[in-house]
């Protein structure tokens, strides 16, 4: 749901974020509480176009979340070889 | 070093013509060229050879047009429409897949160095570094990165 709904277009694959996130805002691990991320996706009028229940149903919308629920913590920064 | 910035249709090039430039001034040129951007004019990793115009280009391969991925996808919305027609071809006809394009066999049969395309984060330094001494050779160089969207 997360790739056919488009979400991974700004949020990375992995909702890792990227420059069009609000300056790189990751939505996981630890997505934002259920009503403010629904509500959110469903209302939003800044760059991120909102999602009505038309184009993304409540059972689509619950297993996008419930993906990002279950997205790992990323791996410690200091700990990425290829970055030093 | 120089770098150049990646852009739409803009990225590789004036790439070669800013390292045309840089290679006479002795700097190191670096592109950031995405893989969409490159499908315009592919030629011109011919012109880089056949001139030998020094230049790092990594590629930004995330596999589309993606700018204007998020674009239909966004005016979609903003029309209340399902952007995803589920469809091979897709999403929208700017994915840029299925098949994939080899942009290092590309960069190869022009005469270019070339290496990938790397999906493993382990392989990327290595590919750089020969990528690099390629260039320091007086030659091109494509490493084709396979990426994130963004």
């Amino acid at each position: 749901m997360f790739i056919q709904h488009g979400c991974w277009q700004c949020h990375g694959t992995q909702g890792q974020g990227s420059i069009a996130t609000s300056g790189g805002k990751r939505l996981a691990p630890n997505p934002l509480p259920w009503e403010a991320f629904s509500g959110f996706v469903r209302s939003t009028n800044r760059t991120m176009p909102p999602y009505s229940e038309k184009i993304l149903s409540d059972g689509d919308l619950a297993d996008i979340y419930a993906y990002l629920q279950s997205i790992p913590k990323p791996p410690d920064v200091n700990g990425i070889t290829l970055l030093k | 070093m120089a770098r150049i910035s990646a852009s739409v249709y803009t990225s590789h090039v004036p790439a070669v013509g800013a390292a045309l430039a840089n290679r006479d001034a002795g700097r190191f040129s670096v592109s950031f060229q995405p893989d969409g951007d490159l499908m315009f004019s592919p030629g011109v990793l011919w012109t880089a050879a056949r001139h030998k115009i020094p230049l790092l280009s990594v590629m930004h391969n995330n596999r589309g047009y993606h700018q204007e991925t998020m674009h239909v996808q966004r005016m979609s919305n903003r029309r209340n429409r399902i952007a995803y027609l589920g469809k091979d071809l897709g999403p929208f006809g700017t994915r840029i897949e299925n098949p994939d394009i080899d942009y290092a066999k590309l960069a190869s049969a022009m005469g270019v160095y070339s290496a990938g395309p790397i999906t493993d984060p382990n392989e990327l330094a290595p590919a750089l570094k020969k990528a690099v001494q390629a260039v320091n050779a007086g030659e091109p160089a494509l490493v084709d990165v396979v990426t994130q969207p963004r």
